[in-house]
């Protein structure tokens, strides 16, 4: 079910009272019935697969920490890790695998019948296999394991993280379980204000630029270049608020329960260079390739080549983690290939002098937010379209054509402003400037205590406008969340 | 310190929505047309043209596109020019044939649309009725695909039920909602919560109040060639897909030579939609009602069971259509309703079909031709005899008030001068 459907509706609040009316000891066992009653409305039998999954790491980790020399350790954690991988390697990449190796077979002439797979994705198991993964690396590691099956359970199928995450740390998750929860009026009022701007950012903002964006990639010769960027602007808030939308759902659904899921989202697009800017989009995941793919490769404790290989594999992989499709790999080679730069950059401003001054005044820093978006946009255009073709069509459209349609025609060629209906084709030229000033003034409301902890009126109101908007504008023929294909 | 439950906003939006949507609910303050509509479809084209008419129509004709495919070429052939079916809805040729055999005078509305079920007609037979218009005679053509139809999960899925709710209510057909909560739950909150009811409108409303502001400050630029409407179909497919275009809705007369060279082959589309009979017990209910709506409002309703190709039976789940033969026509002697089973009939032949379910203009004058002579052999001829002589009548009053008008007018230049 989706978050922003009648069904979470029903579902939210039912779970929500019985968790709250029912004895302590039972409130676990609640959520993890519920958990899998959510995995399982999708496709039942893949809720064995998540069990399984849960079985076996919860042995594997008890055989890490019950493992007393390093070499079996190590096997254990060899054993666990490998298992993970290869479930999520046959659910996800196999299709990959077969379709790349039946049109290699092709270039070189060999006769090769490809078999038809029909593996279909379960949702979530992206994360949900992060999540096992990290927790076999930090029993590793010296962590001590989760001893309580049901909490093991509920850590990697809690249904409002289960799906598109964030991706939890069993350290800061499972302690949550163990303490007695008492209500608090805050976890209504706080929980229920983070749904309603979620489902806020995902209806009225992210439903509505996917109209354009969706237009805009399926359709590359009938706009122009300018149209192209701005449909490649559309679709870098699309992602943006469809993505912080779902993770505020999520967060706001675990507050109401009085759980703790991590922040995902940091104002991204205020990203000074492509380094902070994975400082502050999708937290959970960036962290997480930091922990367990970056710093085991190496990190940058070697040479500066081997850093830059390990940045450029941990990008790499990290993009194709996104999707079963090479356009996701060369998006995240892209990544890689621009904090390499970025940090290329760094080394060489810091011979000049004066770096330091020009890296503290505004108009740098203006700049350099400008630069970084333009660059993460770009990367975007690789990441949306449905191959690596189409992805290139564009992106010759964005920097050949966009040019010379500038300076000769200016706007007035805009196919978008040709298309009246439905209006967010015409009002993107002044949607997508607002996005980004609220963006910006979002950024500067976060240390205001009127923003951070705003008055009962202005809670009451904002709250009662959500409401009416969602009431107005939802449908439940909403077309899904994008990160649900991960 | 900790919140109390009087502090906790969330407590108090509950309590206030539902305060205002009670208020709402009871005394709506806001109001909108409800003829209003984001887009075009076949049903709006319909009582858009009915809304500008003042006539009084004795003969109402409703269908699918089994009737509005051939007594469109047929007027087109009758009328000797091209017709627009977003603007025409008689059937000038019908009311010939009724005229000549029962003498008086006859003038038809046909509030047929393509896709029409009979949860629609029910529901256009309902808003045709409360716009005034009380015709004698309801001429209904039925057949398999009104009842089943495998693309229509809910009765409400249809574009012309949500159209047409918005004209009169539709809570009686509430109860015939799929099984699924989820549905009857979207049922309710769009019964009971005021912002839902209206969502339509206000969405319109809202988009009314932007639009100028945009077309001044964004304006379409004056480029050549602009969008055509085929652009704009390709680059947003799904957008408002069931609009009908006045530009495509053109009808021009055939000639007969041709027409019986044309044959559409439409099995695979036809073998989709009688898929799943899921609807069928539903829409058989909704006949029902149709039957009850008629009877209430004192018109003669007449049940036409259209003649279709064995190509097209072949098609329907096994006794499928012996079933729905037998059960439309009890349901129709149940009531005294005259049924004219088309089905049996020998004079339709494979020219006078454009694909295995629908006739063409020349199928659809045998088609009126059989039907004025069954009705006038029917239980309802002498009603209808009776209509077109009151039909007439209505027609004298008026040319008489119409020519006493003028008398008036001019006796009265004559005192001034």
């Amino acid at each position: 079910m989706l978050f922003n459907s009648l069904q979470y509706l029903i579902f939210l609040p039912s779970v929500w009272v019985l968790y709250w009316i029912i004895p302590q000891r039972l409130r676990v066992p609640l959520l993890l019935v519920a958990s899998y009653i959510f995995y399982m409305s999708w496709k039942p039998e893949y809720g064995l697969l998540i069990l399984a999954l849960t079985l076996a790491n919860f042995a594997g980790g008890l055989l890490i920490s019950k493992a007393t020399t390093d070499k079996s350790k190590r096997l254990w954690l060899a054993l666990t890790v490998t298992g993970n991988l290869v479930t999520l390697g046959y659910f996800k990449y196999a299709q990959l695998f077969v379709s790349t190796t039946a049109s290699t077979a092709h270039l070189f002439h060999i006769n090769w019948h490809e078999p038809t797979l029909s593996i279909i994705l379960p949702l979530g198991i992206s994360f949900f296999v992060f999540e096992f993964i990290h927790y076999a690396v930090e029993i590793y590691r010296g962590k001590p394991p989760v001893k309580s099956l049901p909490q093991f359970a509920l850590f990697a199928s809690f249904f409002p993280t289960q799906i598109a995450g964030p991706i939890k740390r069993y350290l800061d998750f499972i302690p949550q379980l163990s303490v007695p929860a008492k209500f608090h009026w805050e976890y209504l009022d706080d929980g229920l204000q983070l749904i309603l701007l979620g489902l806020f950012k995902k209806t009225m903002l992210a439903d509505q630029l996917a109209i354009v964006v969706q237009s805009g990639f399926a359709n590359v010769h009938d706009f122009s270049g300018l149209d192209h960027w701005l449909i490649t602007y559309a679709f870098a808030f699309q992602i943006f608020y469809d993505f912080a939308g779902y993770t505020d759902i999520a967060r706001g659904s675990a507050m109401l329960f009085g759980y703790k899921v991590p922040v995902n989202f940091n104002l991204p697009y205020l990203a000074a260079n492509v380094s902070d800017f994975w400082h502050r989009w999708h937290i959970s995941l960036s962290t997480w390739l930091r922990d367990y793919l970056f710093i085991p490769l190496g990190g940058s404790r070697g040479s500066t080549l081997c850093t830059y290989r390990n940045l450029f594999l941990t990008m790499a992989l990290g993009g194709l983690w996104h999707g079963a499709s090479w356009h996701f790999l060369v998006w995240g080679a892209y990544q890689g290939l621009l904090l390499i730069a970025h940090k290329e950059l760094e080394r060489t401003l810091k011979t000049f002098g004066w770096h330091e001054r020009l890296m503290r005044s505004r108009l740098y820093h203006a700049f350099s937010i400008a630069c970084t978006f333009q660059m993460v946009c770009v990367g975007w255009v690789l990441f949306r379209a449905d191959d690596l073709r189409i992805a290139l069509r564009i992106l010759q459209k964005l920097f050949l054509k966009a040019p010379f349609e500038l300076a000769h025609w200016g706007l007035s060629h805009l196919t978008i402003l040709q298309l009246r209906d439905p209006q967010i084709f015409p009002a993107l030229l002044i949607l997508l400037p607002s996005l980004m000033v609220a963006h910006v003034l979002t950024g500067w409301l976060n240390n205001k205590t009127f923003y951070t902890n705003p008055p009962f009126v202005a809670r009451l109101a904002s709250m009662l406008l959500l409401v009416s908007l969602l009431l107005v504008y939802s449908t439940d023929a909403s077309p899904k969340f994008i990160y649900f294909q991960f | 310190m900790e919140m109390k439950w009087y502090s906790c906003a969330a407590v108090w939006v509950a309590a206030i929505f539902l305060l205002v949507n009670a208020l709402m609910l009871s005394k709506p303050f806001l109001l909108f047309d409800s003829s209003k509509y984001p887009y075009h479809g076949w049903s709006w084209w319909v009582f858009n043209d009915l809304r500008h008419n003042q006539e009084h129509y004795n003969i109402c004709l409703i269908g699918s596109s089994l009737v509005v495919k051939p007594n469109s070429e047929v007027e087109a052939n009758y009328l000797g020019k091209a017709i627009n079916l977003t603007s025409y809805h008689n059937a000038a040729y019908l009311d010939n044939l009724l005229s000549t055999r029962f003498g008086g005078s006859f003038r038809t509305y046909n509030l047929s649309a393509p896709g029409l079920m009979v949860s629609d007609a029910y529901l256009a037979l309902k808003t045709f009725f409360s716009s005034g218009q009380r015709s004698d005679i309801v001429l209904y053509a039925i057949a398999p695909r009104d009842f089943i139809d495998s693309s229509v999960k809910n009765i409400a899925d249809t574009d012309s039920f949500k159209y047409l709710q918005r004209q009169v209510s539709a809570d009686e057909l509430g109860e015939f909602m799929t099984d699924s909560p989820i549905e009857k739950l979207e049922w309710w909150l769009q019964q009971n919560c005021y912002l839902y009811h209206k969502a339509l409108d206000l969405q319109m409303a809202l988009a009314d109040t932007t639009q100028p502001w945009l077309d001044k400050f964004l304006p379409s630029p004056a480029i050549k060639p602009g969008l055509m409407l085929a652009d704009k179909e390709r680059l947003l497919p799904k957008f408002k897909s069931a609009t009908t275009y006045p530009e495509r809705s053109e009808v021009k007369p055939s000639e007969r030579a041709l027409v019986e060279k044309q044959f559409y082959d439409n099995r695979g589309e036809y073998l989709e939609r009688y898929q799943w009979p899921n609807l069928y017990s539903t829409e058989l209910k909704c006949l029902q009602k149709v039957i009850a709506l008629c009877q209430k409002r004192h018109v003669q309703l007449v049940l036409v069971n259209m003649p279709l190709l064995p190509e097209n039976l072949s098609l329907l789940p096994a006794g499928f259509y012996d079933r729905f033969r037998q059960d439309t026509m009890k349901l129709a002697e149940a009531s005294s309703v005259p049924f004219i089973d088309m089905s049996r009939a020998p004079a339709f032949q494979h020219k006078d079909y454009y694909d295995p379910v629908h006739l063409n203009g020349f199928g659809g004058e045998r088609l009126f031709h059989l039907l004025v002579s069954h009705l006038a052999d029917s239980s309802a001829s002498e009603y209808v005899r009776q209509s077109g002589l009151a039909q007439l009548a209505r027609y004298h009053d008026i040319a008489a008030k119409a020519l006493y008008a003028d008398f008036q007018f001019l006796r009265e230049r004559r005192q001034f001068h």
